[in-house]
């Protein structure tokens, strides 16, 4: 047990000896954690199905892209809006011409003064008296004077109309309501034993008349207006004149429709002229050669000279009148010029709203190969107006309505949409950047736009309608709001009338549009002229970001590579690139991205997406693709389009750094 | 007395952590007043009676070639990880094995009986041996320092052991007469087992290629442990859909033993003038265990993700399909509990020791020995190679000092004995001395085993 004593202390010396010694510079209780992990051009494989269009894009029913399907059966994409339309009824007013209210025209006149020479009548034949004692020859017949007879003061008359139809450029020739001009002439004597009477009379009145008929011995002059009147038959002093109207001639008269769409026709009624006579009645001369033989005969019997025969003295005057009845004019038919308005054609603008994603970026130019509008008139109310027929025609102005900026307009040329007379309905139109091609059910073939073009009362009938530029409708920065389509000066335009039947009622227009807008993208081209023409270019983003993955945060990336072969049938090309966002969802900054071109319709083509730089905290990525379509594309963009990636990697370079 | 032991093993496995061979005092292999020498040579006998109860000999210890120094770096005056930028790949890689392991290991002796009899000595002892090992393969730390990239990641080396049982021996060694010099010696061993798990990634093999990401995985599970039970989940979804996988292991306390066995320790001795050659096999035996739970894969599981079309125009689509790669994924480690696996019989592990001991013709006192021990238990097998300087001065006091080589590097080993002779005995030593320590003790090499024990001798 001494022996263990002293050995034992000794012992735990040695053993301490042989125990490690300390090294303070391993302190596990303050281990820098710091971690990096590398990452070594680490591709990721992934398989991705393939994308067709139809996939990625989502259509609302409220959408104006609908799928539509041409004639292969083939579906392709659209903007397409359909409506109808309808105007107002076609009414054209009647036209009534009033007549005044005549006054009737009197004179009386000294008979000296209207006859010149007034003087006993030529003793033309006599008649032998036998009176005891003696025979006296008389005058056979009464006395009896003519002279010509005129009376510039006439009756002053004016028939009018305000407020004729606007549509009623010009009449030459209005048919009316028949209707009998009658005047009444009055001639008298101050002396009962004298008659009086008018021959040949030439009466001035409205010229232009179209008369059926006339009281007997009366004739009217159309060009002069002149009434003639070769015998007028007075009973009782009294003469009455007829004449039958059916129409007026107013190329003939004249007449034009003022610009206030009045008529005016003033005229002077009055007497130009007439053969006019004073007679003495033969009774009452026969009483006066009776008288007279009396005397001579009392004259024989006391002896007395017996006087010389003398005529008795002529009245001292004539009293003349003449009084109308003029009913008015009211029109059947029209012949002229008309020219007439329709109105009530509106159609509601095409919104804009709903377009998907890809097709609304603020940065998209998109400028299309051929957008079309079909219009359809099912028939023309007018076609068998008068005898001749009308036609009606109609601008069509389509306007990209935009807030931001000009809106930019596209009308019709020429004579526009010419709807012509005499043809049974429906027309079809086309109004295109170039032509007729995706023709919509309802509106015939592509044949129907292709028929040659005719004319119709000076216009150019064309079914088929090129407005160059249209395909810029929608072009510009970002899409418009809306498409306004508007029926734009929508008239029978001024065509001569033959026989218009007045007033006139006649149905609306009646008819139906739709707006096809193939989405085939207009590639980079130079027109005829030469001038440039960058073609559409389709900006899509689509981010995916917010990410918040804790474990991305120590990331630091120096290259991300993304690369693909690519099948694509979309007749597009497309440059595709990828920014990595940071928390704030901004672009992380000193980064290059290197994106990657897709050819239109390839296959197996390889694509590279190359992001370099510290890509640190990654929060997200934005996908960014530029679409332009290849030159001279006129293919429209359809669902079943696929873009194909095969042997897709994702390939990774970096570390991972964690610090405590 | 029989409801004592059979607790002290039960507690004794449970306190501990687990091991997979038994630990012994190499360091006292060629120090005759080394009390337990018959652990390692059955022919070793003992100039006296022996008692050790509880601390007779107690082997605690750490093995492996997985050391703190290859994951922590000091630099200038910081203490990293070998993840660290500042640590080049090369020099970080060159520390690591293809396989890297890790093992703990306790051996308690809790009863120790030692006599003269029957012609020789005797030894009866009741320990009980407690470890884990565990290894990771090089591809673990290649992922963590080399980066991802796109090759083979074979992470087949990928287990973990847990092994507990008790040894109940009775030892006899008699030198044999007819030829002077030699001693021969038997151990007959009764095991109990405790617990015994195993988890073994039989193939893992994750291949990052450039067109296709694919991993199959082939693992077993076992746990033989008396009142274990595995706990399962639905398999909602997958290839495996409609049947369970094992999620976790319910396990309320060791109800009883579940293995038993029985084993033979072999040795001799052979004394020629001032050498002596020593051999012996050890642990000559094998364990059944009764219930066993076992999960497993039933063959390699294959996930490749060519298989896989992400559908970009369908989200309902793409999340399905992530859902069904995400499914498939967990297939591969979603072990199914094999209902119909009964038991199974494990070998104990080997171990074979020789051994060479000269005492110097000038200073008999001084003698240098020889010791290779093999142990042979699969991935676990070891190897070393001990020198020892012995130094036996006076008949209370030996002392050892050894350089080894082992399968986990090199170090030193030392031990100290010290008895009066009758009464106590008592030896403290470390077979591996940790040569340097991190500033709080904890050894930077792995490589570090404490032995102490106090007996009574008469």
């Amino acid at each position: 047990m001494k022996h263990l004593c002293h050995i034992l202390p000794i012992t735990i010396v040695s053993a301490i000896a042989f125990t490690g010694c300390i090294d303070n510079n391993y302190d596990l209780a303050n281990i820098d954690t710091t971690t990096e992990i590398k990452v070594n051009n680490l591709a990721i494989p992934l398989n991705v199905g393939a994308l067709a269009l139809e996939d990625i894009v989502e259509l609302s029913d409220d959408s104006p892209i609908k799928t539509l399907t041409d004639a292969k059966g083939n579906k392709y994409y659209a903007i397409q809006k359909g409506g109808d339309f309808k105007s107002s009824a076609i009414k054209v007013a009647g036209i009534e011409i009033s007549a005044p209210q005549m006054t009737p025209t009197t004179a009386t006149f000294a008979v000296g003064s209207i006859i010149d020479n007034f003087m006993a009548p030529k003793r033309r034949k006599a008649r032998r008296i036998t009176i005891p004692g003696t025979t006296i020859d008389v005058p056979e017949t009464a006395p009896a004077w003519s002279y010509n007879f005129s009376n510039s003061n006439g009756s002053e008359i004016e028939y009018s109309a305000r407020n004729i139809d606007e549509s009623v450029k010009g009449v030459s020739y209005l048919g009316v309501k028949p209707m009998t001009i009658a005047m009444e002439i009055t001639l008298q004597t101050d002396n009962d034993n004298y008659y009086t009477e008018l021959n040949n009379l030439e009466i001035q009145i409205i010229d232009g008349f179209d008369v059926d008929a006339t009281s007997e011995g009366t004739s009217y002059n159309k060009q002069t207006g002149v009434l003639k009147v070769t015998k007028a038959k007075f009973v009782n002093g009294k003469c009455n004149i007829w004449l039958r109207v059916k129409g007026m001639d107013f190329a003939a008269a004249g007449i034009v429709i003022r610009p206030d769409h009045s008529v005016i026709i003033n005229k002077k009624f009055n007497l130009l002229n007439a053969e006019a006579k004073i007679g003495m009645k033969q009774a009452a001369y026969d009483d006066f050669v009776n008288t007279y033989k009396d005397k001579v005969q009392n004259a024989i019997m006391t002896g007395q000279t017996p006087p010389g025969f003398s005529y008795p003295e002529p009245p001292n005057t004539v009293s003349y009148g003449i009084s109308y009845s003029v009913p008015n004019l009211v029109a059947q038919e029209v012949s002229g010029e008309l020219e007439y308005k329709i109105s009530g054609l509106n159609i509601d603008p095409v919104a804009l709203t709903g377009i998907p994603d890809f097709l609304n970026d603020p940065e998209n130019n998109l400028l299309l190969y051929n957008p079309q509008i079909y219009v359809k008139m099912d028939k023309n109310p007018v076609a068998n107006a008068g005898s001749n027929g009308l036609g009606f025609a109609t601008g069509l102005t389509l306007t990209a309505n935009r807030t931001d900026s000009p809106s930019k307009v596209f009308t019709t040329p020429g004579d526009g949409v010419v709807i012509p007379g005499k043809t049974e309905g429906p027309f079809y139109y086309c109004i295109s950047a170039q032509g007729a091609q995706d023709v919509p059910e309802g509106y015939g073939s592509t044949a129907t736009y292709t028929a040659t073009p005719n004319t119709f009362n000076g216009k150019d009938v064309q079914h088929n309608i090129i407005i160059p530029r249209l395909g810029d409708i929608v072009g510009g920065k970002g899409l418009p709001s809306s498409i306004g389509i508007e029926l734009t000066n929508t008239a029978v335009w001024q065509q001569k009338v033959d026989k218009l039947q007045l007033p006139l009622s006649l149905p609306e227009v009646n008819g139906g549009f739709e707006f096809v807008c193939p989405l085939a993208l207009r590639g980079a081209s130079q027109d005829a002229n030469g001038l440039a023409d960058q073609g559409a270019i389709l900006i899509y983003s689509q981010r995916t970001d917010g990410w918040n993955l804790s474990q991305l945060e120590d990331l630091h990336m120096d290259v991300i590579k993304i690369n693909a072969d690519l099948t694509s049938t979309l007749p597009l090309g497309v440059h595709l690139s990828a920014t990595p966002l940071d928390k704030s969802g901004n672009p992380i900054s000193g980064v290059t991205v290197v994106g990657a071109d897709l050819n239109p319709n390839c296959k197996d083509s390889p694509i590279s997406i190359v992001i370099s730089g510290d890509v640190t905290a990654l929060d997200g990525l934005e996908f960014t693709a530029v679409v332009t379509p290849k030159e001279g594309n006129t293919e429209a963009i359809k669902p079943s389009q696929k873009i194909e990636l095969k042997n897709l990697k994702l390939v990774v370079s970096g570390k991972y750094i964690v610090k405590p | 007395m029989k409801n004592y032991i059979k607790s002290v093993v039960i507690v004794s496995a449970l306190a501990a952590s687990p091991a997979a061979w038994a630990q012994h005092t190499y360091s006292g292999y060629f120090l005759d007043n080394y009390k337990y020498r018959f652990e390692m040579n059955p022919a070793f006998g003992n100039d006296n009676a022996l008692i050790g109860l509880g601390v007779g000999n107690i082997n605690l210890g750490v093995h492996g070639d997985l050391h703190l120094t290859d994951l922590v770096y000091a630099r200038d005056g910081k203490t990293i990880l070998f993840t660290n930028p500042d640590i080049p790949v090369g020099e970080a890689m060159a520390k690591f094995n293809d396989s890297n392991k890790l093992g703990l290991t306790t051996k308690l002796n809790l009863m120790t009986v030692g006599f003269k009899g029957f012609g020789g000595y005797n030894v009866v002892n009741l320990s009980t041996n407690i470890g884990a090992n565990f290894s990771l393969p090089k591809s673990f730390f290649a992922i963590a320092k080399e980066g991802l990239e796109n090759k083979t990641y074979s992470i087949h080396d990928l287990y973990a052991n847990v092994n507990s049982y008790a040894t109940f021996a009775i030892n006899h060694s008699h030198d044999i007469k007819a030829l002077p010099g030699l001693r021969v010696g038997g151990t007959l061993k009764g095991y109990v087992g405790i617990a015994d798990v195993n988890a073994h990634f039989n193939k893992a093999d994750i291949t990052l290629g450039q067109n296709a990401w694919s991993g199959t995985v082939n693992a077993d599970f076992y746990a033989s442990m008396l009142g274990a039970k595995f706990t399962t989940s639905p398999i909602e979804s997958g290839p495996n859909a409609g049947g369970e996988y094992v999620s976790g292991l319910d396990f309320n306390g060791i109800s009883g033993p579940d293995s038993f066995g029985v084993g033979v320790d072999l040795g001799a001795e052979y004394k020629w003038n001032d050498l002596s050659f020593s051999a012996a096999v050890l642990d000559l035996g094998y364990m059944k265990w009764g219930k066993t739970l076992h999960a497993t894969t039933n063959g390699d599981r294959t996930v490749s993700t060519d298989k896989y079309i992400f559908d970009l125009k369908d989200s309902e689509s793409f999340d399905a399909e992530m859902d069904k790669l995400q499914d498939d994924i967990a297939s591969l480690y979603q072990l199914q509990e094999d209902k119909d696996f009964v038991g199974r019989t494990t070998h104990t592990p080997v171990t074979m020791n020789f051994g060479v001991d000269y005492a110097l013709p000038f200073y008999r006192k001084l003698h240098v020995g020889v010791l290779n021990s093999t142990v042979f238990n699969g991935v676990n097998s070891w190897n070393q190679t001990r020198v020892s300087a012995n130094f036996e001065p006076v008949r209370y006091f030996s002392a050892n000092v050894n350089f080894v080589s082992d399968s986990y590097g090199t170090g030193m080993g030392w031990l100290i004995n010290l008895n009066t002779g009758k009464g106590i005995d008592l030896f403290f030593g470390m077979d591996r001395t940790p040569i340097k320590l991190a500033k709080q003790f904890v050894p930077l090499d792995s490589n570090g085993r404490f032995n102490l024990g106090f007996n009574f001798i008469f």
